[in-house]
């Protein structure tokens, strides 16, 4: 067989598996993809769903939690076939969700958590500096947003409530952000990778806030599908996002969100994750606070 | 005339002045409303954004959801702290700043410093009666000036009587400051555009109003000719203005009719000279050819002559006594006193007949008739009477003053019947009586010239000489009727009356 031949046909096997896969998944029901606020405009949802419709041939439905508990318990009653979500509640919901797709931010699987503050606050260097704010956090169930610094106050034997005046959650982290340029709150944590986009662009209120300390590396915000959806649709939506560069969907995509690519995602990038979520469990030591935060 | 005081230009001023001084009241007016019904917005305003807020934000406070807080706060004021015009702070239960929407200057978690929105004794309570129901807004307080703000504080409250925090609502008068001026600049441009418009036009129409006047006023500077025609123009206006007119063109004739009387009583005045100076000589002249046609014998011709002289001098008498009596110069009023001097006048004569007059004056100190004729008349009765006097008998003088305006002088002699001759010269009309009765016919003479009578009468031995003359100012048909109602002795005897 030729080789033209031969690759007429894999394309002509892999067309048949998509509409396949979209007999499987019924007929004009909708692929329901969740986001969170770890999007900057909302203008982004539509190239989400423009270039998920043109890669799976499907209609696509993009729903939009303002938490990620809710995202996950989206996930888990089958409310969503895939999200991207944070990597700490990747970790918390391995039970019910598999990984998909790893976004690249500068090509790598990787951020790091900032502590952040009012830039015109000079002093304040490391998370000890920090102590007696009225302090800002994302979510819950954020990594970057609420896990690392409380698992950074554990290793000072420290809980939010006695280390801070006040705390309180935006549950978004370009609110965050906000929060601490406009003085609501006195410091905050928020995700490296939102921070710096901000700063890309110019945020009025990413520019009134300066960064005390960088933690270390953590897995990037994955995409994931829940365990129970076909595996066909999943392995399709894999596909498609590890190719969103060959697309100009995709790649308005990508644009839009300052990411490089897609990465095949590998459990051991989340392993830092996981380590944090035992301390907080309790099921592990505390860290030492350099091994959490380097040096801004 | 000076023009500050001509009401050509006062009225007009006064005019513009007052459209000046209603503009500017009206454009202050229009300015304070506009203010208060702004102020009445921002409060209007102010109440709806805290009944919102009193309805978000205690499940958000018990949520401690310190962002949403912020948004809800934001939501009104607007995150831009540096050009917002009004701040709100929320308290929580335990008076701490649980959220502004200016958290530098309230920071959260902090006790609020309340000094950047009122200092001890700024605060002033404003009254919300405008508001319509106040009752929408329980635990709310009125609007509280301090400074340039307005603060609305209210409660904010979970259930009845859950106390969640407390609400602190600023707002700048930044905030209807801008609008405010725009609306003053917009009404004084109006007010501007009105004046520059319906001041000329005021203006003009009162300048044209008193043009005529105006017209009437220059009039006055012509001659009489020019400003009676001028007047004569104006005087058809239905106007004040064509009335003054009308009583200026009269008044013109008036000075006319005034100059031409002026003139006219010069000339009497110089007629009345000369009759006056003619007169007396051609008495004495026609005295003396009475005396020499009485009793001096002539032959025919030069008694034809005498004759033909003695109707020339009447004739010239009667014209000088005519020009008298048309310019006769006004005399002055008989005195009492002129009565006491004709009794001195005849003491030469009471002397020589032995004869003792007997005077009764019941007559005001002055009696409004010329004295001349009446003096003279009574003069020559008098003498007339002291020589008919019996001697040794009394001559008797009354005068007195009837109503209405009536002068009566009565003379009485007791003697012999005058002659026939005597009685007849005082009827005789125009001719005057040879021989005896020429005294008496010359007083009828006088006292008619004055609208006077003289009487006589002889009755039991007493001859009676009655003079009555009106006095000046009544009226013909007064006198007549004060003369039947003071019956006169001669209508009982049937005797001549003149």
């Amino acid at each position: 067989m030729h080789r033209r031949t031969a690759l007429a046909a894999l394309a002509c096997l892999a067309n048949t598996a998509v509409q396949a896969q979209a007999r499987a998944h019924g007929v004009g029901k909708p692929f329901r993809f969740g986001v969170t606020d770890v999007f900057l405009h909302d203008g982004a949802i539509h190239l989400w769903q423009a270039f998920l419709q043109a890669q799976l041939g499907l209609p696509v439905q993009i729903i939009q939690k303002s938490s990620y508990q809710e995202a996950l318990e989206a996930l888990r009653s089958d409310e969503m076939e895939a999200a991207w979500i944070c990597g700490y509640p990747y970790v918390v919901a391995r039970s019910f969700v598999r990984l998909c797709a790893q976004p690249g931010w500068h090509g790598q699987p990787w951020y790091q958590s900032y502590l952040i503050t009012s830039a015109s606050r000079t002093q304040a260097h490391s998370l000890v500096d920090l102590k007696g704010d009225v302090f800002a956090f994302d979510d819950p169930l954020s990594n970057s947003g609420y896990v690392v610094p409380v698992v950074a106050l554990r290793s000072l034997n420290e809980t939010p409530q006695r280390f801070f005046r006040g705390t309180f959650y935006t549950y978004s982290l370009h609110k965050v952000v906000e929060a601490v340029g406009s003085g609501l709150a006195d410091s905050g944590t928020v995700d490296g990778y939102i921070w710096e986009v901000l700063q890309l662009r110019r945020s009025a209120a990413a520019l009134k806030t300066r960064i005390v300390a960088k933690s270390r590396r953590y897995g990037f915000p994955p995409v994931v599908t829940r365990k129970n959806l076909d595996f066909g649709l999943h392995f399709q939506l894999q596909k498609a996002l590890l190719d969103a560069r060959k697309s100009a969907e995709g790649r308005m995509l990508l644009s839009s969100l300052d990411l490089e690519n897609f990465l095949l995602p590998q459990e051991s990038w989340f392993e830092g994750i996981g380590e944090l979520a035992e301390i907080l469990d309790g099921t592990h030591p505390p860290i030492p606070l350099r091994e959490i935060y380097e040096t801004a | 005339m000076n023009l500050r005081n001509s009401l050509l230009l006062r009225l007009p001023f006064v005019a513009v002045t007052l459209v000046l001084l209603t503009a500017l009241l009206m454009a202050t007016g229009l300015g304070l409303l506009t203010q208060r019904y702004l102020i009445e917005d921002v409060d209007a305003g102010a109440f709806q954004a805290m009944a919102s807020w009193n309805k978000s934000l205690p499940s958000l406070i018990q949520q401690d959801n310190v962002w949403s807080v912020y948004e809800a706060l934001t939501s009104v004021t607007g995150a831009d702290v540096l050009h917002t015009t009004s701040l709100v702070v929320a308290l929580g239960a335990n008076g701490r700043v649980f959220a502004s929407s200016d958290p530098r200057v309230f920071p959260t978690a902090r006790p609020p410093d309340w000094s950047s929105l009122w200092a001890p004794g700024t605060l002033e309570l404003s009254s919300y009666q405008h508001l319509e129901d106040r009752s929408a807004h329980p635990g709310q307080s009125p609007p509280i000036k301090s400074g340039h703000w307005r603060i609305y504080v209210s409660a904010l409250r979970s259930g009845a009587d859950s106390n969640v925090g407390t609400l602190v609502y600023a707002v700048s008068d930044e905030l209807y400051r801008e609008r405010l001026i725009s609306m003053l600049w917009w009404i004084a441009i109006i007010t501007v555009i009105a004046v520059a418009l319906f001041v000329p036009v005021v203006w003009l129409l009162s300048r044209r109003m008193l043009a005529p006047l105006a017209e009437l006023r220059r009039s006055m500077l012509l001659d009489s000719g020019q400003a009676r025609q001028v007047g004569s123009v104006l005087a058809v206006r239905p106007d004040e203005v064509g009335t003054l007119a009308a009583a200026f063109t009269r008044l013109l004739d008036q000075v006319e009719q005034a100059r031409q009387a002026e003139k006219l009583v010069a000339v009497g005045a110089l007629a009345g000279a000369t009759a006056h100076e003619i007169n007396n000589p051609l008495g004495g002249m026609l005295n003396a050819l009475h005396t020499a046609q009485s009793f001096g014998s002539f032959d025919q011709t030069t008694r034809q002559t005498l004759d033909l002289l003695d109707r020339g001098l009447e004739q010239l008498r009667t014209t000088a006594q005519a020009l008298l009596a048309q310019t006769r110069p006004t005399e002055r009023d008989l005195m009492r006193q002129d009565f006491l001097d004709l009794a001195e006048l005849i003491r030469p004569c009471q002397g020589e007949r032995q004869v003792r007059l007997q005077t009764e004056l019941a007559l005001p100190e002055r009696v409004a008739v010329a004295v001349g004729p009446v003096r003279q008349a009574t003069l020559n009765i008098l003498l007339n009477a002291c020589h008919a006097a019996r001697p040794g008998s009394v001559l008797e003088l009354q005068a007195k003053t009837l109503e209405p305006g009536l002068l009566r002088v009565t003379v009485s002699n007791q003697g012999s019947r005058p002659p026939v001759t005597t009685l007849s010269s005082i009827a005789a009309a125009d001719i005057p009586p040879t021989g005896s009765g020429f005294g008496l016919w010359e007083s009828r003479r006088l006292l008619s010239d004055i609208g006077g009578s003289l009487h006589l009468d002889h009755v039991s031995g007493v001859t009676m000489a009655i003079i009555e003359i009106p006095m000046r100012g009544t009226s013909v048909a007064a006198t007549v009727a004060s003369g039947a109602q003071h019956s006169h002795p001669s209508e009982n005897r049937g005797d001549s009356h003149v």
